[in-house]
C-alpha cells in the first residue's frame, strides 16, 4: 500500500467536495429521525452513480458516517436516537440535556466520534485483512452467544430491574418474528395483515418507541425538554470531560472495534456494551443514567470505533453489520466492487483510498461539532408546545416516507403508545428495540448451528468461545444480584 | 393537592422537581398498577402467540415456543419479585409504625420554611410543576391531537396534518393568545417541509385522499 498514492487520489477537488456534500447531507438524514444513513444512502443513489467509484463511495461512506453523529444529536437533545446505533447515548444524553449540560454532551459527542472514528480507522486500515480472517472462524453457534450476551448485558444495566430489561428484550425478539420465517419461508404472527409479511418495520418501530412516546412524556409537562431552563457548560467542557477518561475511552474503543469486526452484530451492540461495561467499572454506577458523561462517553466511542469494523466486514465477507452497511454494500456491488477477502488487493486503491478520506470526515465531525452544537443545543430550551408537533411531525414524515404506506404511520403511533406505557409501567424500550435488531440473526444462527450437530444443542458449548460467552452472559445477569449482596457482606464483614 | 419544589442542595442552580408524599404515593401506586396490568397483557400475549405457534411447521414454531415459555417463566419470576419487595415494605412499615416517635416539630417547621423558599425559587425560574390531574388532562389531549390527526393525514396528507399538529398543540398546550404565532410557525413548517422533502430530497410525502401534489 503506497500512502502517498492514496492520499493523491484522496485529496482532489472532487473527493473533498463529496466529503463535504456528503457530510451535511449525512448530518441533515441522521438529525431527522426515521431519515437515518439507509434512506439517505438509498434517496442519493442516482446521483452518486454518475460519480467514479472512489468519489461515489467517499460521498456515500461520509454520509453514512456523519449521519452517526447526527443521530447522536437527535439522541442527546430529543431522546429520539437517528438510527439503532444511537440508542446507548440516550442513557446518559438526554439526562444530561435534561440537566442543562446538551453544549457538554455535544462535545463528548462529538471528540468520540472523532477519537473512535479515527482510533478504529488507523487499526483497520493495518490490520483489517487479518481481522476479517479471524472473524471468519465464529460460526453460528457463537454468534447466537454474542447476540444472547449483548440481550443479557443491555438488560442488566438498565436501572437495575435485570427481569424487566430481559422481559423486554424477548418482547423484541417475538416482534422480530413476525412475517416470513428466516429458515422454512413460513408466515407468522401476521394475522392477515399484508404489511406485516416482510417483518416488523425497524425505523417505524424505532420511529414509535423513541420519538412519538417521548413526544407524549413532554406533552405532559410544561417549560422545555431543558428541566432547567437553561444552559450549562460548553462543548470545550464536553472536550476536555472526554480526555479525563482515558481508560474508559479505551475500552470501549477496544469493544467498538471487536464488535466491528464480528459480522451482523453492528454498532448497537457496541455502544450498549460499552455503555455496560463503563457502568461495571465505574466507582458510582448509581450516577448513570442520570447524566453521567462517562456513560456517553463509552457509548459514544465504541460506536465510532465499531463503524470502520463495520465496514470491514461489509466489504472484505459480504456480511453488513447493520442496515446501512447493507445499503452501503449494494451501492459498493452497484460500483463493481464485489465484496470478499480479495477486494483489498483488487480493489486497494478504492478501499485504502476510502478508509483516508474516513479519517479526513472525522475531522469534518469535529468541524460541525465545535460550530454548531451551541445551536444545536438551544433545542433544548424551545417551549414543548412547539417541541413536541415538530418531533410527531418529522418523525412520522420519515416513517411514511420509507415505504410510502400510511399503515407505517399508524404501526409507529402505536409502537410510540407501546413505548409510553412501557416506561409508565418501569419497562425500558431500548432492549426491545435491541431485541428487534439482532431477533433475526439469533433465530437464523440458531437453526443454523442446529443443523449443523443435527440437532444437538452440544454446539452451543462446545468450542472454549462459546463457554467465554456463556459465563459472562450469566455474570451479567446475576451480577446485579451479587453486588448489592457482596456490599452489605463486606458492610458486615468491616462491623466485625 | 399541593405539589412542592426542591432545589438541589450541591447545585442551587439546578431546579429538580419533586411531589408531596401523597403525590409520590398516588404515583407509585398508579405505576404498580400499570406495571400489574402489563405484565398482565404481556403474560397473555405471549401465552396467545405459543397457542398462534402451534400450527406452524416444526422449524417455525421452535424458537416462538422456546421463547415464550423463557419469556413467561420471565414474567412469573417478576410477579414472585414484586410480591416479596411488597412483603418486605409492608414488614417495613409495621415496624415503623411500632415505634411511636415522631420528628420533632421544630424539624417539621424548618423543613416547611425550607420548602416554600425552593418552591419560589424555582417559581422565579419559570418552573411550572402540574398537578398530577393536569398532567393527566395534558397525556389525553395529546392522545387525542395523535389520533384525529391520523384521520387528517389519511384524508389530507401533510398539508393538512402539519399545521394541524401545531396549531391543536400550540392552543391546547401553550398561551391562546399567541395563537397567531402557532399558526405561522405551522404554516412555515409545511412550507419548509414541503420544500425540503419533496423538491430537495426527493423523498415523497404523505398525499391524502383529497388531492395530489406535485
Amino acid at each position: 500500500m503506497d500512502i502517498y498514492y492514496i492520499l493523491s487520489l484522496v485529496l482532489t477537488w472532487q473527493n473533498l467536495l463529496a466529503l463535504v456534500i456528503g457530510g451535511f447531507a449525512g448530518l441533515v438524514v441522521g438529525i431527522l429521525p426515521g431519515i437515518g444513513p439507509s434512506a439517505g444512502m438509498a434517496l442519493s443513489f442516482p446521483i452518486v452513480m454518475s460519480m467514479n467509484p472512489l468519489t461515489g463511495l467517499i460521498f456515500m461512506g461520509t454520509m453514512y458516517r456523519v449521519s452517526n453523529y447526527g443521530g447522536s444529536i437527535t439522541a442527546i437533545m430529543l431522546n429520539t436516537p437517528g438510527d439503532a446505533s444511537n440508542a446507548a447515548t440516550i442513557l446518559d444524553g438526554f439526562p444530561m440535556c435534561e440537566n442543562g449540560q446538551s453544549n457538554v454532551a455535544l462535545g463528548i459527542s462529538a471528540t468520540g466520534a472523532v477519537v473512535g472514528g479515527i482510533f478504529g480507522l488507523i487499526i483497520l486500515i493495518f490490520f483489517s485483512p487479518l481481522l476479517a480472517e479471524f472473524a471468519l472462524r465464529f460460526g453460528p453457534a457463537e454468534y447466537l452467544l454474542v447476540a444472547v450476551f449483548a440481550l443479557s448485558i443491555i438488560s442488566a444495566v438498565i436501572k437495575g430491574a435485570t427481569i424487566k430489561g430481559l422481559i423486554s428484550a424477548s418482547l423484541g425478539l417475538m416482534f422480530a418474528m413476525v412475517g416470513y420465517d428466516v429458515i422454512a419461508g413460513h408466515l407468522r404472527f401476521t394475522f392477515g395483515m399484508d404489511f406485516l409479511e416482510d417483518g416488523v418495520p425497524f425505523i417505524q418501530a424505532l420511529v414509535g418507541f423513541f420519538a412519538i412516546s417521548q413526544a407524549l412524556a413532554l406533552s405532559e409537562t410544561t417549560l422545555s425538554i431543558s428541566k432547567v431552563g437553561k444552559l450549562a457548560g460548553s462543548f470545550w467542557t464536553g472536550l476536555i470531560t472526554y480526555f479525563k477518561h482515558p481508560m474508559v475511552v479505551l475500552r470501549s474503543t477496544v469493544l467498538g472495534l471487536w464488535f466491528g469486526v464480528l459480522p451482523a452484530v453492528g454498532q448497537s451492540t457496541a455502544g450498549l456494551v460499552a455503555y455496560a461495561d463503563a457502568l461495571k467499572c465505574s466507582k458510582h454506577p448509581e450516577t448513570f443514567g442520570k447524566g453521567e458523561p462517562v456513560g456517553v462517553i463509552a457509548s459514544e466511542t465504541a460506536t465510532n470505533s465499531c463503524m470502520p469494523g463495520d465496514l470491514v466486514c461489509t466489504i472484505a465477507l459480504g456480511i453488513p453489520g447493520s442496515v446501512g452497511a447493507a445499503v452501503f454494500l449494494s451501492i459498493m456491488i452497484a460500483f463493481g466492487i464485489i465484496p470478499g477477502p480479495l477486494v483489498f488487493t483488487e480493489k486497494a486503491d478504492v478501499i485504502y483510498g476510502l478508509f483516508f478520506a474516513l479519517i479526513l470526515t472525522q475531522i469534518f465531525i469535529f468541524i460541525i461539532g465545535f460550530t454548531l452544537a451551541r445551536y444545536l443545543a438551544r433545542i433544548s430550551l424551545i417551549p414543548n408546545e412547539i417541541i413536541v408537533p415538530a418531533v410527531i411531525v418529522v418523525s412520522l414524515l420519515g416513517s411514511y416516507a420509507i415505504r410510502n404506506m400510511i399503515l407505517d404511520v399508524f404501526l409507529s403511533v402505536a409502537f410510540g403508545f407501546l413505548g409510553f406505557i412501557m416506561k409508565k409501567a418501569g419497562f425500558n424500550p431500548i432492549p426491545l428495540i435491541l431485541g428487534l435488531v439482532l431477533g433475526e440473526m439469533v433465530e437464523r444462527n440458531f437453526h443454523r448451528a442446529l443443523m449443523i450437530t443435527g440437532g444437538s444443542y452440544a454446539i452451543f458449548y462446545h468450542s472454549i468461545v462459546c463457554k467465554i460467552l456463556i459465563v459472562l452472559t450469566i455474570l451479567s445477569l446475576i451480577g446485579p444480584f451479587l453486588t448489592p449482596m457482596y456490599r452489605r457482606a463486606t458492610q458486615l464483614v468491616r462491623r466485625g | 393537592m399541593i405539589t412542592k419544589l426542591v432545589l438541589n442542595v450541591d447545585d442551587p442552580k439546578k431546579v429538580i422537581r419533586h411531589s408531596t408524599k401523597k403525590l409520590e404515593e398516588e404515583m407509585t401506586n398508579f405505576f404498580k398498577k400499570t406495571e400489574t396490568i402489563f405484565k398482565l397483557c404481556l403474560l397473555a400475549l405471549f401465552l396467545f402467540l405459543m397457542w398462534a405457534a402451534r400450527t406452524y411447521p416444526k422449524n417455525s414454531r421452535l424458537f416462538p415456543e422456546i421463547l415464550g415459555a423463557i419469556t413467561v417463566l420471565f414474567i412469573i419470576i417478576s410477579f414472585i419479585q414484586d410480591f416479596i419487595s411488597l412483603r418486605g415494605k409492608k414488614e417495613k412499615e409495621g415496624v415503623k409504625e411500632s415505634s411511636p416517635e415522631a420528628p420533632p416539630s421544630d424539624i417539621v417547621e424548618e423543613k416547611m420554611r425550607w420548602m416554600k423558599e425552593v418552591e419560589e425559587k424555582a417559581e422565579d425560574a419559570g418552573f411550572e410543576v402540574l398537578e398530577s390531574g393536569l398532567r393527566r388532562k395534558r397525556l389525553l389531549e395529546s392522545i387525542v391531537i395523535i389520533l384525529v390527526s391520523l384521520g387528517i393525514g389519511y384524508l389530507g396528507g401533510f398539508l393538512l396534518t402539519v399545521p394541524f399538529y401545531f396549531i391543536a398543540f400550540g392552543i391546547l398546550h401553550g398561551q391562546k393568545k399567541k395563537a397567531i404565532k402557532y399558526i405561522i410557525i405551522g404554516l412555515a413548517v409545511t412550507a419548509v417541509t414541503y420544500l425540503s422533502f419533496t423538491k430537495l430530497m426527493g423523498v415523497p410525502l404523505l398525499q391524502g385522499l383529497w388531492w395530489e401534489l406535485d
